[in-house]
């Protein structure tokens, strides 16, 4: 069934006279045959589309990282060189996959404790944040920030070892909104404070004034009518800490967690902060 | 000049005696020939590719098991013979001394419910590099948990000059 039909409470089609075909709130189509509701949407839920769309795109995603071997046969995924076409093309092959990531939603996430397995996997903290910096370099439009130099104060021997995974999905949307929001020609920090087997990552950049920052992390909010995205990805990460918090065994406060803070600068400009705090490693 | 000589000679002894690797998985695409004829080039000279696994092949897999086995989980099996990967995972991991390797597309295929599984690849896009990264990884691996101190003394070596090669 679908989801929305789970979610409907009002059920305007059940309330239906016979032989109408109407439209209800959430665009699906319905008919009352003599009180049987037939709806004309495939009766597929959003996790099996999604799945759907990984099993499909993900072969084709391949051929063009393949492909792009032939070009340079010593590319990686793990590193993008923006010298290189070839890993420029597994760059946005990279991007490509969030996306897809971010369709199908925490079911790409280990949906329960079961998958223990590769909840441990250890990740380089440096290599991420390096990778991620130069994949969102390479887009440009005039609604992004051109001429950043962003500056990474990290320790290159730290390893993530707890869902690195789903870490590393948050550093790539803190990353690619230093390169949606910054201010063209500054120097965005990410730098780090080491606690005990816990660090925070701090994301520091100059950006125009955020109006109403405390509704960042919701759903859809955009700062400005004319900036990049749908306002979605501070709401996605928010999801992820959730589902992170669901899954990690530790106590309350060892959860993961991101804060915001802004300062201002001048009327045009403020110094933002994001902080991914208690970060396993 | 150093690395090269030790990056051959390595590779001549993986090759006299060489580890047997078996990947399969029903998509081309994946684990595909580029990354196979450079993993060749790496020293890991025998490497089989298969797409499904019929009766004779399991039945192969189970009498004359190779030393890595690399599986996809969904549409690699004929229904006579087991479910998924999976299935032919827990099998051979309790019938056979095979160190063996999981891998999906889909990260919530990926689940520890079965122990049978030796190492599992997470990542969902690979390039030959990415790929030879990996064996290098899962073979240090499997000479480590799986093969005894004796065996394969040759192969042992030139796995040690070549990663040795490849460092310096």
């Amino acid at each position: 069934m679908l989801e929305s039909c789970k979610l409907c409470s009002a059920k305007p089609c059940e309330k239906s006279k016979h032989g109408v075909l109407e439209f209800c709130q959430y665009g699906i189509a319905y008919y009352n045959n003599n009180g049987n509701i037939i709806t004309t949407e495939e009766r597929v839920t959003l996790k099996h589309i999604s799945q759907n769309l990984r099993h499909e795109l993900n072969k084709v995603l391949q051929i063009i990282v393949t492909e792009a071997c032939q070009i340079d046969p010593t590319i990686s995924i793990k590193k993008i060189d923006i010298n290189k076409p070839a890993s420029k093309i597994i760059g946005a092959t990279i991007i490509i996959d969030q996306f897809i990531e971010m369709i199908t939603g925490v079911n790409e996430f280990f949906p329960n404790k079961n998958y223990s397995k590769n909840l441990s996997k250890k990740v380089n903290l440096y290599n991420i944040l390096d990778k991620y910096k130069n994949v969102y370099s390479l887009i440009h439009n005039t609604r992004r920030a051109s001429n950043l130099d962003i500056k990474i104060n990290c320790n290159k021997n730290i390893d993530i070892v707890y869902g690195s995974h789903i870490v590393e999905y948050i550093v790539s949307i803190l990353i690619d909104n230093i390169w949606k929001y910054s201010l063209d020609n500054s120097v965005p920090l990410i730098d780090m404070i080491i606690k005990d087997g816990y660090l925070d990552l701090i994301f520091n950049n100059i950006s125009e004034p955020i109006i109403e920052p405390k509704k960042i992390f919701t759903k859809g909010f955009q700062s400005t009518t004319d900036s990049e995205g749908f306002g979605y990805g501070l709401y996605w990460i928010s999801l992820l800490i959730e589902h992170y918090n669901s899954l990690n065994i530790s106590g309350a406060e060892n959860h993961l967690y991101v804060h915001h803070t802004q300062g201002f600068l001048s009327k045009n400009k403020s110094n933002q902060k994001f902080i991914l705090g208690n970060i396993k490693i | 000049m150093k690395h090269k000589i030790l990056n051959k000679s390595g590779k001549l002894l993986m090759k006299l005696n060489p580890l047997k690797i078996c990947i399969i998985d029903d998509e081309d695409i994946y684990f595909n020939k580029n990354m196979i004829d450079i993993a060749n080039n790496t020293g890991f000279t025998h490497i089989d590719r298969y797409n499904k696994i019929d009766a004779s092949l399991f039945k192969k897999l189970q009498t004359n098991p190779y030393n890595i086995l690399i599986l996809d989980i969904k549409g690699i099996t004929e229904p006579d013979v087991a479910k998924d990967g999976l299935h032919v995972a827990t099998t051979l991991h309790r019938t056979t001394d095979s160190y063996i390797v999981m891998t999906s597309a889909h990260q919530y295929h990926l689940n520890n419910k079965l122990t049978s599984v030796d190492y599992i690849i997470e990542d969902r896009l690979l390039t030959a590099t990415d790929f030879v990264d990996y064996l290098i990884e899962i073979v240090n691996d499997c000479l480590t948990k799986k093969v005894s101190f004796y065996k394969n003394i040759g192969f042992k070596i030139g796995f040690a000059l070549m990663k040795k090669g490849i460092t310096q």
